[in-house]
């Protein structure tokens, strides 16, 4: 016979790994205990040993978790619950998976969902049917209405993006990454900082300062043409199509003075950068310039999802200090961490630098800085002079890279940046 | 190690510094002509030499009245004209119009232009108005994400947007304060059709 709900009084000697709960109630006790996982009660339990292991008990069509709980030595003790975390299979859909339960010992039941996003609810525990090994003492219950809260990217943009320019980094991310990672949805938000001091954009309006005092030459043509600087900002000065490129082929014969002008600005602003680099390594952010946007980590952690963080250039050092003050205040929040362009000297997590990023290995020869060793290898692209910048340089998705020095070309900078994120996915998704 | 970054970074301004006087092609096919194909070199229309030979100025002013380069307003308001008081500046939306592209695409410019504009005339003080302009963008770049079936290609929409947006001195000054005002924001990126009507 096959109890609907009660203490069986059961002696599960037969199947010794089989093992659980079905309460009067009818439901199991789960816990949502984090990324895909569940934790299981025994909430009564005869022995003092742990849940053992559980195991993958699968049939055609069918996914069933089965977990243990100790085994009985024959008596019946009222005594305080231990807990396991169990891994649940992906996707589970009501009818398809279940938790393969045994009463024998125990009863007691409840459900919970303490993360408003995440809920598992099983929907009925049904007798197994007659014949089968396990139809005199188990009972299946299915999963429903299971629901995963989201895997959230958070971007920490490079060095002086505007903040349209941090949501073009962070949307040329969501278009190499996706919305989702298998069944988890994976929300994107930006985490902008231009200065990272609280004192002010000293750096930023030396960069400015750059442009508009060479703008006087060639009889100031360049004073109110503040398009070129944007462009030159942003790395896309020769980029094919661009406000300058047109100038500059228009101009034809004339063209070739203010071609170089808007390179040597160019390279005036490149050397402006790291020196801003340079200056934001002496003096790096601290919490304080960071402590809005923990809040917002905090509170997101707070909502049950786990993190994976994609930083550039100068984002780096506010994404370490993110990452730690997370890990102090949410330590079961799942994290991992990609660093593009590290100008940071340590890093939490795998990072990627181009051998023709001018800024980030300027810093080697600017004071020495400790920085990333080189791990991809790229031809020069005149779309991107200065290899840096997220979108031309690292998310590019049509030059050929390499990951060997002097090695032939097995990747692309856009297929190497999204092996790192999905790398980092995984990592949440299975720690 | 030190000496090899060295030497690249040497190259690296060596070429930057060759580079000139070329139409650039990285291989990325160029976007839509922003106007009539006419590169002249302009018609000369006196010099400050008295050889009648046009300055700098004058050849690129005759590259605006040729087409071949967009004509942009230029002057000290912050807003620049915006006659039909859509909220995207007159030459702008004239540029976004000559585009070849398809109607949604071309609102959806739109959309991200009068994102771009708001943020040069948001209270710098109103920390909701702020955080309200710098949504716009999410809902513009999530909107330009829908109708571009290449995202690279709205990316370089949205860059020369951003360009013709803080084109003078002083929209640039401005744009400047903005996004310093802006710096420890943070902004979640929407879901679904965020397209404006």
């Amino acid at each position: 016979m096959c109890p609907k709900s009660g203490y069986s009084g059961v002696n599960n000697t037969s199947n010794p790994t089989i093992a659980f709960v079905s309460a009067p109630s009818g439901k199991p006790y789960v816990e949502y205990g984090g990324t895909n996982r569940a934790r299981v009660y025994c909430p009564q339990i005869v022995t003092d040993t742990y849940l053992q292991s559980g195991a993958v008990v699968t049939s055609p069509g069918l996914q069933q978790y089965v977990f243990d709980c100790p085994r009985g030595d024959g008596g019946h003790r009222q005594g305080s619950s231990i807990s396991r975390y169990i891994s649940l299979p992906k996707g589970l859909v009501d009818s398809q998976a279940g938790i393969l339960i045994a009463w024998p010992y125990f009863n007691g039941v409840k459900v919970e969902s303490p993360s408003p996003t995440a809920q598992y609810d099983f929907a009925r525990c049904e007798c197994l049917a007659e014949g089968s090994i396990y139809s005199e003492k188990y009972q299946r219950c299915f999963i429903k209405n299971t629901k995963f809260p989201p895997i959230v990217l958070g971007f920490f943009n490079g060095v002086w993006n505007t903040e349209k320019q941090a949501e073009d980094g962070l949307n040329a991310l969501k278009s190499v990454v996706g919305s989702t990672h298998g069944d988890r949805p994976i929300r994107y938000e930006k985490f902008y900082n231009q200065t990272g001091r609280s004192t002010g954009n000293t750096e930023a309006q030396d960069i400015a300062e750059t442009f508009i005092q060479r703008s006087t030459e060639l009889d100031g043509v360049l004073a109110d043409r503040w398009e070129h600087y944007w462009e030159m900002l942003s790395g896309r000065h020769r980029l094919a199509g661009s406000f300058t490129e047109r100038l500059v082929s228009g101009l034809h014969d004339g063209g070739e003075a203010f071609s170089q002008l808007i390179d040597s600005i160019a390279s005036s602003m490149l050397a402006g950068f790291v020196k801003g680099l340079a200056s934001l390594l002496s003096n790096p952010p601290t919490a304080v310039d960071m402590a809005d946007h923990l809040s917002r980590l905090q509170a997101i952690a707070d909502e049950g999802s786990d993190f994976v963080l994609v930083a550039h250039s100068q984002g780096n050092l506010f994404v370490n200090l993110a990452y730690d003050g997370l890990k102090k205040s949410h330590p079961a929040t799942l994290q991992a961490v990609v660093h593009v362009a590290p100008a940071s000297p340590t890093v939490r997590g795998m990072h990627v630098l181009s051998d023709l990023d001018a800024v980030i290995n300027g810093l080697r020869n600017f004071g020495s800085w400790t920085v990333q060793a080189i791990n991809l290898w790229l031809p020069f692209n005149k779309a991107d002079a200065s290899g840096h910048t997220l979108v031309g340089t690292y998310l590019n998705g049509q030059t050929l890279a390499s990951t060997t020095p002097n090695g032939p070309p097995d990747t692309t900078p856009r297929a190497h940046v999204k092996g790192l994120i999905v790398n980092a996915l995984n990592q949440v998704l299975a720690p | 190690m030190h000496a090899r970054v060295a030497s690249a970074t040497v190259v690296v301004a060596v070429v930057l510094a060759a580079c000139g006087g070329h139409s650039s092609d990285s291989g990325v096919a160029p976007p839509a002509s922003q106007g009539p194909g006419a590169t002249g070199t302009g018609t000369s229309t006196g010099s400050d030499t008295g050889t009648g030979t046009p300055t700098l100025r004058e050849r690129i002013a005759a590259l605006e009245r040729s087409g071949a380069y967009p004509t942009l307003d230029r002057s000290t308001d912050i807003a620049g004209p915006d006659t039909n008081s859509n909220g995207v500046r007159d030459d702008i939306e004239a540029w976004i119009q000559t585009q070849p592209l398809n109607d949604a695409q071309k609102k959806a410019l739109m959309q991200d232009a009068r994102a771009t504009q708001r943020t040069l005339l948001v209270d710098l003080n109103d920390k909701a108005a702020l955080q309200k302009a710098g949504e716009g963008f999410g809902a513009s770049f999530n909107c330009g994400m829908m109708q571009f079936p290449e995202y690279s290609d709205f990316s370089k929409f949205a860059g020369k947007i951003e360009a013709m947006t803080a084109n003078t001195r002083q929209r640039a000054e401005r744009y400047m304060r903005y996004n310093a005002a802006r710096s420890g924001s943070s902004t979640r990126s929407p879901d679904g059709d965020t397209c404006e009507p």
